[in-house]
């Protein structure tokens, strides 16, 4: 009996998790964004990422988690460059709105339990949070942000983007496998 | 008449001799065919976190070009012991290699990324 609410309570976990990630991002269900701000979001995400990626450097001594920083914050470094040259193009000023808000708001919370993790727990929480993040805002950009974008080469770009998130996730979680074996 | 008899004379052992200076065995022919055949080029295109093809069948000689077309930079490493690696490439930046044997080869940047090149 004890083993069947155990395993209830893994299974409930195991739902639950992915939705703390994903809910903030997607917690305005269905908000109608113009493209201004959804350039905003889509310039927000990438940020946060590089944020988290400079924290990494500064903190881990492992050479895959150093090594995986150094790319997230390279690719959205370009990612940002292609967005900022866009939207210049555009003639179109990312809007500040309530869907960039909650992405800078959840980033600096993670932040700061990131500056708070010792050396010894900081690089599994750090993996674990890329995992969860990209997955956040893979569901954010295929569901949210380029459905409701209307220029077709800010959709166009956010497509792009999609398979660059999706090998970042895949490489976060080759690095999580990695703190799961030891 | 018989003055334009031996320029066609003229015209024609010319051309037989200059055939004959061209001539090689069947054996040469061959080899000289089979030579020009193998040596190719080949590109391989990095777009949306894809080396396109993953896999390609060529010929030992032939040279293989990378060109990224993706919107991060990459680049390419053999896998196993590092032979060869190209510089990181920027976007429309490419990067040539004559193949000596079969390899496997991915991104270092981007460790999901592979590829394998087989030699016939």
């Amino acid at each position: 009996m004890k083993n069947i609410t155990s395993w209830r309570t893994i299974c409930l976990a195991f739902v639950l998790v992915p939705l703390l990630y994903v809910s903030p991002i997607l917690a305005q269900k269905n908000p109608k964004l113009t493209d201004a701000e959804i350039a905003s979001a889509a310039v927000v995400a990438n940020q946060s990422d590089i944020a988290f990626a400079a924290i990494a450097q500064q903190k881990s001594k492992n050479a895959e988690v150093l090594k995986f920083a150094e790319t997230m914050a390279r690719d959205h470094k370009a990612v940002i460059d292609q967005a900022v040259a866009l939207v210049t193009k555009l003639k179109v000023t990312p809007k500040d709105n309530a869907v960039s808000r909650k992405l800078k708001a959840d980033a600096t919370k993670t932040q700061k339990m990131l500056r708070a993790k010792s050396a010894r727990t900081f690089d599994k929480a750090y993996v674990d949070n890329e995992v969860g993040y990209h997955k956040a805002v893979i569901a954010a950009v295929e569901t949210v942000l380029i459905p409701q974008s209307s220029n077709g080469e800010l959709k166009a770009l956010l497509q792009n983007v999609v398979p660059a998130l999706k090998s970042h996730l895949e490489h976060a979680q080759m690095v999580q496998k990695m703190f799961a074996s030891k | 008449m018989k003055g334009q008899l031996g320029l066609i004379q003229a015209v024609v052992l010319l051309f037989v001799i200059s055939s004959l200076a061209g001539c090689t065995t069947p054996e040469e022919r061959a080899t000289t065919l089979q030579k020009s055949s193998i040596v190719r080029m080949h590109t391989i295109v990095i777009q949306q976190m894809k080396f396109t093809p993953a896999t390609l069948t060529l010929n030992e000689g032939d040279t293989v070009t990378w060109i990224n077309r993706d919107i991060v930079v990459h680049n390419v490493t053999e896998e196993t012991n590092k032979e060869w690696a190209s510089p990181n490439l920027d976007t429309a930046k490419s990067w040539s290699m004559v193949v000596s044997k079969s390899s496997s080869y991915f991104c270092t940047i981007h460790p999901v990324m592979k590829g394998t090149l087989n030699t016939r």
